[in-house]
């Protein structure tokens, strides 16, 4: 366990603190208690452990917020050699099946497309050539079991946001070579700021009452879910973990081997840092053990140093590689410490607005929890995030082709970093950015792209270089069909009224 | 004689104390235009410049008096006597045949003139017209002298080339074509007469010297042509070559190349004067037309037209033509006419104000048109003649037109692109951003391509990218303070674009 120093305070200031931690604690298990109680949802069982979890979860915190959430900053450095492997130094995998046969795949299937102003699940929206998110992650896997004769369990980890949508458009895939299962991660109580309250009086309560705690929950949720136990019982001991939207993310044969050669608890592909890669999770050893820091863990004063790439240089793609059995231990022994990220803002009930708080975890920070651990730094072709409309316009356009589900750089374009795009919020809804541009301009040799108003593409446009387009406030600016875009600053307002 | 010039229709009712009133101060007038004239004459020192310039002002005075008496009697046509045009007054191109095998006899009886007396000054240049880029580093001139030469060696001839040029343009030309001393061609040049502007007023000449200020002078116009050939000895250095014909054209109508049939038709129907007309179409409404006048055939010009009768002359359905001032004239011919006296043709007058001394003064200009002849000469009518022959270059307009893909140029000859479809130009117009040839360069730098273009209006600060197509109708308006720039590649078709688009390359 990680003993943290404990930051500096004056013992009657302390001697306070407990005594107030202790009363919280006592009213938000009474209250869960009752929510345990009084509930009718089918699983009470499964209802009461998630409850518990809960309720470790707020204990943490609430110690959390007495000791302080920062880290110590000087036991803090840099991944050394010994933290990290290069994929390139990975052996080729030889005999893929035998490993295959140990694989199961989970995809991160709890958020919606709110980002991108669809109010469906993310992984519907649709990502090119018809296909969405989730078409191109089962045909990935699809194709995997064709090609090597093996039977990869593809898993979706739903909250309670996704889960029935996504059931649906699983039956289209009726046909398909692929196993398809999927479990819930948990649903927790959101808290009152003001009173430490839970928000929901019974269970089921309205769904604007509760939170899906982040993916740091798979762990329990699969242990809970008893797919850990299905999946070891066909003996699929590795897990390969990673977000529904990283369209990069598919399975590496080359990695498989190696964790499983190496007996590889804990896997985390990181990548090199970028000028547009801020507030990202980044990969630091603290005291000899790996660990994910984010930004808001920093100190205040080491936060420049901390985003700089020069000294901390790796990126946390979420891109995770398991071994199940020590997932199954980690659990059962409580030995899961995940770093707590609690959120808090305003929403409305009755009409009237209220301060809550929901306590999150991320997966990665679960890296210091198991024993054998690493980073692989891998290119940025396995990082292709999808987080926004900008992020959705790139890969649509013609830098990118489509091979059997997996998205790959076009071949001029390797070795470079993909464009740098900026939307202003004109383009932020999914459905308006493709109101604005119908048709995908040519990317291939563009550098850096930023629209900025109320702007308009016609058919076939060329972009290339840094280009920058501006529309004057309050008016439209429309660029003509064919244009060629160069290194250049395009501002004004201009209609082109088809006669 | 038969065609000793006739009284010009039917005179205006006046009474007979005004008429009488008239004749007197008409005497006065050109008596004193007289004395003025012989005062110009006795400051040239030189006996023999002296005696070409009496000429020109017994030329100039000629014109002055017939204005004089004009202006007196009313000079409007009788619009009772003017008809359509008889079918052998303006013969279809279809119908003339060939020469075959007398091609090149034919060809050596003849010499081509274009009339180069014109500045760029409309187009915003200061020099002679003709040397303005037209196309591929090629100005007018130089598509001339093309055309001429490819001929020359086709047929083995000696088509001799001449320049008609105005004292505005004779200097800048004489060093221009000494680069074509080394082509296969025979170029000559005269000049046109230079005439005493006239005070509007006063109707005193503005000149007192012979050698006096340039401003203070003009050229004639291009009814001087006959004058000016004859009193410059071209004429008979022409025929002496035996060269019997003559094809005048205008240096800025790219469409006016020799034709073989139009000459063979000319010789073999002994007509002393061809005129070339083309269908009118809606732009063309105001363009002079052949009538048939009291039987004869004539040229009319817009100016001439009672304002009553203005809208019927504009029809394109009675009067279906007009003039494209492609003109083939009968050199002996235009020696005797000359020689005789008979020219009489309507006169132009040219009001204008122009800085003199620092003061607007207003003046005019007595001017005449070489089509205005045709009623002088034996056997004269029209061809009918196909668009391709009448391809002006008046405006920048014109100028995007020429230098597009619509077009191409083949032996200095501009050739429609046959994938256009139709084979009628689309219609242009630039605003007054693109009024000078420098400033329509800078705006469009490189020519869209506008092979499936029907209409283009341009107006405002518009700048026009590299590569760009336009096609159908496209409208571009930039407005006041706005400016447009369409980016290179664009494909605008059948579309408006209006506001502000500024494309900074950096």
């Amino acid at each position: 366990m990680l003993h943290r120093r404990i930051h500096f305070k004056s013992q009657s200031t302390l001697d306070f603190d407990s005594v107030a931690v202790s009363i919280s604690a006592s009213t938000m298990k009474n209250e869960l208690d009752k929510l345990v109680l009084n509930s009718r949802v089918s699983d009470k069982k499964t209802f009461g452990i998630q409850m518990d979890n809960f309720f470790a979860l707020y204990r943490r915190y609430l110690l959390h917020t007495v000791k302080g959430y920062e880290c110590d900053w000087d036991s803090i450095r840099p991944l050394g050699p010994e933290d990290m492997i290069d994929y390139g130094d990975l052996p080729l995998c030889k005999n893929a099946g035998k490993y295959l046969n140990r694989l199961a795949v989970v995809k991160l299937n709890g958020g919606m497309g709110n980002a991108l102003g669809v109010n469906y699940p993310k992984a519907m929206i649709e990502v090119r050539d018809n296909q969405s998110f989730l078409d191109l992650s089962i045909r990935q896997i699809e194709y995997l079991n064709r090609r090597y004769d093996v039977s990869v369990p593809f898993i979706l980890m739903n909250s309670y946001d996704t889960n029935d949508e996504t059931c649906k458009v699983l039956r289209k895939y009726a046909g398909c070579k692929i196993d398809i299962s999927t479990f819930e991660q948990s649903r927790y109580p959101r808290v009152f700021v003001d009173s430490q309250l839970p928000v929901p009086k019974a269970a089921p309560s309205p769904i604007e009452e509760w939170y899906p705690p982040g993916h740091g929950d798979i762990f329990d949720a699969l242990v809970h879910s008893g797919t850990i136990e299905r999946l070891l019982a066909q003996g699929k001991d590795y897990l390969f973990v990673s977000n529904i939207d990283n369209l990069g993310a598919s399975v590496d044969l080359n990695i498989l081997s190696h964790v499983i050669d190496n007996q590889i608890e804990y896997s985390m592909e990181i990548t090199d840092k970028t000028k547009a890669d801020i507030k990202v999770g980044i990969l630091v050893n603290q005291d000899g053990l790996l660990r994910l820091l984010e930004t808001n863990q920093v100190p205040e004063q080491h936060r420049e140093e901390f985003m700089s790439d020069k000294v901390f240089k790796y990126i946390n793609t979420n891109n995770v590689w398991l071994y199940l059995p020590a997932v199954k231990r980690v659990v059962e022994n409580r030995e899961l410490n995940l770093d707590i990220m609690p959120n808090i803002e305003t929403v409305y009930y009755n009409n009237e607005p209220a301060r809550i708080i929901e306590f999150t975890t991320a997966i990665g920070s679960a890296i210091s929890q198991f024993k054998k651990t690493e980073g692989i730094r891998v290119s940025r072709p396995r990082f292709i995030s999808v987080k926004n409309s900008s992020d959705l316009f790139l890969v649509r356009c013609d830098l990118y082709n489509v091979d059997h589900g997996s998205l790959k750089i076009e071949e001029s374009r390797l070795g470079f970093p993909p464009p740098v795009v900026r939307m202003s919020n004109e383009f932020k809804d999914i459905a308006e950015l493709f109101c604005r541009i119908p048709y995908m301009p040519s990317m291939k040799d563009l550098v850096s792209l930023s629209i900025s108003g109320n702007v308009y593409f016609g058919r076939n446009v060329i972009l290339k270089g840094n280009i920058v387009i501006v529309a004057s406030e309050n008016t439209i600016l429309c660029i003509p069909s064919n244009a060629v875009l160069e290194n250049c600053v395009v501002t004004g307002n201009c209609k082109i009224m088809e006669c | 004689m038969d065609l000793a010039p006739r009284p010009l229709g039917r005179q205006h009712s006046k009474s007979q104390s005004a008429f009488a009133f008239d004749n007197t101060a008409t005497s006065i007038a050109a008596s004193t235009m007289k004395n003025e004239l012989n005062h110009l004459a006795s400051t040239v020192k030189d006996p023999l410049a002296k005696k070409a310039f009496q000429k020109e002002m017994d030329n100039f005075f000629s014109l002055f008096s017939r204005y004089l008496q004009e202006d007196a009697r009313g000079s409007e046509i009788n619009w009772d006597l003017v008809e359509s045009p008889k079918p052998e007054q303006v013969v279809e191109y279809d119908t003339i045949t060939e020469a075959g095998g007398l091609s090149r006899d034919y060809l050596n009886k003849l010499a081509v003139l274009k009339l180069n007396g014109g500045l760029g000054t409309t187009m915003g240049c200061v020099g002679p017209k003709s040397i303005i880029e037209v196309r591929d580093g090629n100005s007018f001139l130089d598509l001339s002298v093309r055309q001429i030469e490819h001929l020359n060696r086709k047929y083995n001839v000696n088509v001799p080339f001449v320049l008609m040029n105005s004292f505005n343009t004779d200097e800048a030309t004489a060093k221009v074509i000494k680069k074509y001393e080394a082509h296969k061609i025979d170029i000559l040049t005269f000049n046109q007469s230079r005439y005493p502007r006239v005070h509007k007023e006063t109707l005193l000449p503005v000149p007192h010297t012979a050698d006096s200020a340039i401003d203070e002078w003009y050229p004639p116009g291009h009814g001087d042509v006959f004058e000016a050939l004859t009193n410059s000895g071209i004429i008979d250095t022409l025929i002496a070559q035996g060269k019997e014909y003559l094809f005048v054209s205008n240096i800025d109508n790219l469409g006016a190349v020799v034709d073989l049939n139009i000459l063979n038709h000319m010789v073999e129907t002994n007509a002393e004067y061809l005129m070339e007309l083309t269908n009118k179409t809606k732009a063309d409404v105001k363009g002079g037309t052949l009538i048939d006048y009291d039987g004869n055939v004539r040229l009319l010009e817009i100016a001439q037209v009672p304002p009553q009768h203005v809208e019927e002359f504009k029809s394109i359905k009675k009067f279906k033509y007009f003039n494209t001032n492609n003109l083939w004239f009968h050199l002996p011919s235009v020696k005797r006419v000359v020689n005789n006296h008979e020219l009489s043709m309507e006169i132009i007058p040219n009001k204008k104000t122009i800085k003199h001394k620092g003061e607007n003064i207003n003046i005019i200009q007595l001017e005449t048109a070489a089509g205005a002849a045709i009623r002088h000469f034996k056997n004269a009518h029209g061809v009918n003649v196909p668009r391709r022959r009448f391809l002006p270059v008046k405006t920048c307009s014109d100028l995007l037109l020429v230098k597009s893909d619509l077009y191409s140029i083949n032996h200095g000859q501009v050739e429609m692109n046959p994938r256009r479809f139709g084979g009628t130009a689309p219609l242009v117009k630039l605003g007054a951003h693109f009024k000078k040839v420098a400033d329509f360069s800078a705006h469009i730098p490189s020519i869209p391509k506008i092979l499936e273009l029907d209409h283009l209006t341009i107006t405002g600060d518009v700048n026009i990218g590299r590569n760009v197509t336009l096609k159908g109708t496209v409208i571009i308006v930039a407005s006041d303070a706005n400016r447009i720039d369409i980016p290179n590649g664009s494909v605008l078709e059948n579309c408006v674009i209006t506001g502000n688009l500024n494309i900074l390359e950096h």
